[in-house]
């Protein structure tokens, strides 16, 4: 049995090959502690997030408000790991919804070819035409604010990338010979398609719904900033930058900038996570 | 014994810049069930487009004509669930090159049982023992280890064997090798054509086998087809093949080998270079390299016919056979 233990030791070692890049290391660190923030925030958060307390307004960082308090004297710092849940919850379901569905067009499409690839890669260059945020704004017209429609309507609007950066590595991979042998081997097109398909793309998937986090990110917090999606008192970091802009004409930019802070922080590790997933041909930014 | 696959007339054509070109025209041959035929040729002669035509994995937008059928089920207009039942239960193909073949990212255990599994609705123990004892049929050593291991740590003669196995395990009744050796070193090369003939002798299976060695094919089959630029030139006992040739094309191949006993100072070339299918002229595509040829042979288009007991392109065959043979008759160890 001295093969296996070689074999689990060669496995371990495979797993902390990310270790070394010191980039890498720091925002996954960034990440695990937004998760943290994202399950346990209200409860790490050192003072009520909601209450209210004017003597103390618009005060600088200090050792019992660490970011300083806002303009009715709400501890920054507490709303600002509250606010990790409705800011990146969000976002991550449109993650989901958009890779979701774009992995199951992007496949079908590769797989089917002819005229169902024709007919979905248009449909999708239709959808590349609205702007997401343009969509978003309309979803709340219809549906009101909240974020159901804004997530809704971005998870759509992001589909088209994952779909057809999908498509293409779908593409590549069907027209490797292991794909025509367990074609021929009678293997449906589903099963074919499940097994031995996904799991050969899963780095490109995972590395475009990390992409596409970051973009529902952007474009939700925005949505929120304008007053469109999560409605205050909930300290979305949207609504944070945009209830701190008044502050900052007074002499106190703390919650517009440390809301601010957590958006980048979040953003570009979840773009750095996406990079060395992918790879640097499926990295970056969209043309 | 009654023809397992018969393939007549068979022409394909493929996309190539836009454009439909013919690969294969007038393909015709039988297989019967438990014999062995190996289809010869140069690199680009359309042997693999043959086989591929056969498993129904031609690239999108070809186009065929001609017919192919499978114990008298016609191969080229089956319904997708008869493909599906004809590909599991009719036919099962090794491939030239087992690391691409194989699913990099699974065990090999998952790549052999998965079949079983989901195709033959063996249990996950079953379908264990079964591959289990398979892999020790085709001479993999630890049988149970392996199928913990990926692709990429086994060596290309042990996962052409996974390969084999795979393939057997569905109990085909005809199996298509395209090149199942070209990947190995020698002895394993053995090895692998052993346990495929073995298989074939025990299960009563068809084999075709498709090479570039006159020598494997001679070995392994009752039967060789020799095909150049897309169109068959000979088919006949591969016994016989060696020491009466019907064909130019096939002398000049046989001549061209190394031998063991005789040591020439040069090895006999073929004038030109081989010709893709894609390029071959309407006549007989070797023509324009044969020094037995004629003006008329480039005229029309060869039609294969019976002759000596094998069958043959070459118009001028009934002339010509006679001096085809080997100079040094039976000088070959």
């Amino acid at each position: 049995m001295s093969s296996i233990a070689a074999y689990a030791g060669r496995r371990r070692r495979v797993r902390l090959a990310g270790a070394g890049d010191r980039v890498l290391v720091l925002c996954a660190l960034v990440l695990v502690a937004m998760a943290i923030f994202v399950l346990f925030g209200s409860l790490i958060a050192p003072q009520d997030p909601n209450a209210v307390n004017l003597e103390i307004a618009l005060q600088g960082p200090s050792s019992a408000h660490l970011f300083g308090t806002d303009a009715t004297g709400r501890d920054i710092f507490s709303r600002v790991l509250a606010g990790a849940r409705p800011s990146i919850l969000g976002p991550i379901l449109i993650s989901l919804g958009a890779t979701a569905l774009g992995t199951l067009i992007g496949v079908l499409a590769a797989w089917k070819r002819g005229v169902s690839d024709t007919l979905l890669s248009r449909g999708m260059e239709i959808l590349f035409a609205f702007p997401g945020l343009l969509l978003a704004m309309m979803a709340v017209a219809i549906l009101g604010r909240g974020l159901t429609a804004p997530v809704v309507a971005l998870a759509i609007a992001n589909t088209p990338w994952v779909a057809r950066i999908i498509r293409s590595a779908a593409l590549r991979e069907r027209s490797l010979p292991y794909v025509a042998a367990a074609s021929v081997q009678g293997f449906s097109g589903l099963t074919i398609c499940l097994r031995h398909v996904m799991p050969n793309i899963a780095r490109t998937i995972w590395a475009q719904a990390a992409l596409t986090f970051t973009y529902g990110m952007t474009d939700l917090l925005a949505i929120n900033y304008l007053g469109l999606g999560v409605q205050p008192p909930t300290p979305d970091w949207g609504v944070l930058v945009n209830e701190g802009q008044n502050s900052i004409l007074q002499g106190a930019p703390w919650e517009t900038l440390f809301a601010s802070v957590f958006i980048v922080l979040t953003i570009v590790s979840a773009t750095v996570l996406s990079a060395r997933l992918g790879g640097d041909d499926t990295a970056g930014i969209r043309a | 014994m009654t023809a397992l696959l018969e393939v007549s007339q068979l022409g394909v054509e493929v996309q190539l810049e836009g454009s439909l070109r013919p690969v294969l025209r007038d393909i015709t041959f039988t297989v019967a069930a438990g014999e062995a035929l190996a289809v010869v040729g140069e690199s680009g002669s359309g042997k693999s487009m043959t086989a591929r035509a056969i498993g129904r994995l031609l690239p999108p937008g070809s186009r065929t004509s001609g017919d192919i059928s499978f114990a008298g089920e016609p191969v080229l207009t089956m319904s997708p669930g008869a493909l599906r039942s004809y590909r599991t239960d009719g036919i099962g193909m090794i491939f030239q090159d087992p690391r691409a073949s194989i699913n990099p990212v699974l065990p090999v255990g998952d790549f052999l049982t998965e079949p079983l599994r989901t195709l033959r609705g063996m249990s996950r123990q079953q379908a264990r023992a079964r591959v289990v004892e398979l892999l020790d049929d085709v001479g993999v050593s630890r049988p149970e280890a392996r199928l913990r291991q990926f692709p990429h740590e086994l060596s290309g003669g042990l996962l052409q064997r996974v390969m084999i196995a795979a393939v057997l395990a569905m109990e085909p009744r005809l199996v298509l090798a395209d090149e199942p050796t070209t990947a190995l070193d020698v002895t394993t090369q053995s090895d692998v054509m052993s346990i495929l003939d073995d298989a074939r002798r025990d299960r009563g299976m068809g084999l075709v086998l498709i090479t570039h060695d006159l020598e494997l094919a001679a070995a392994v089959c009752d039967r060789t087809l020799v095909m150049y630029g897309g169109r068959i030139m000979e088919d006949q006992a591969s016994a016989r093949m060696h020491d009466a040739p019907l064909h130019p094309y096939t002398a000049a191949l046989l001549a061209s080998r190394p031998s063991l006993t005789l040591k020439p100072e040069y090895l006999e070339v073929i004038p030109g270079r081989p010709l893709s299918a894609v390029e071959a002229p309407h006549g007989c595509p070797f023509a324009d390299r044969c020094a037995l040829a004629l003006e008329r042979c480039s005229a029309s288009a060869p039609v294969m016919r019976p002759l000596h007991g094998g069958r043959t392109s070459c118009i001028r065959a009934e002339t010509l056979a006679p001096s085809l043979a080997p100079a040094a008759g039976g000088s070959r160890g």
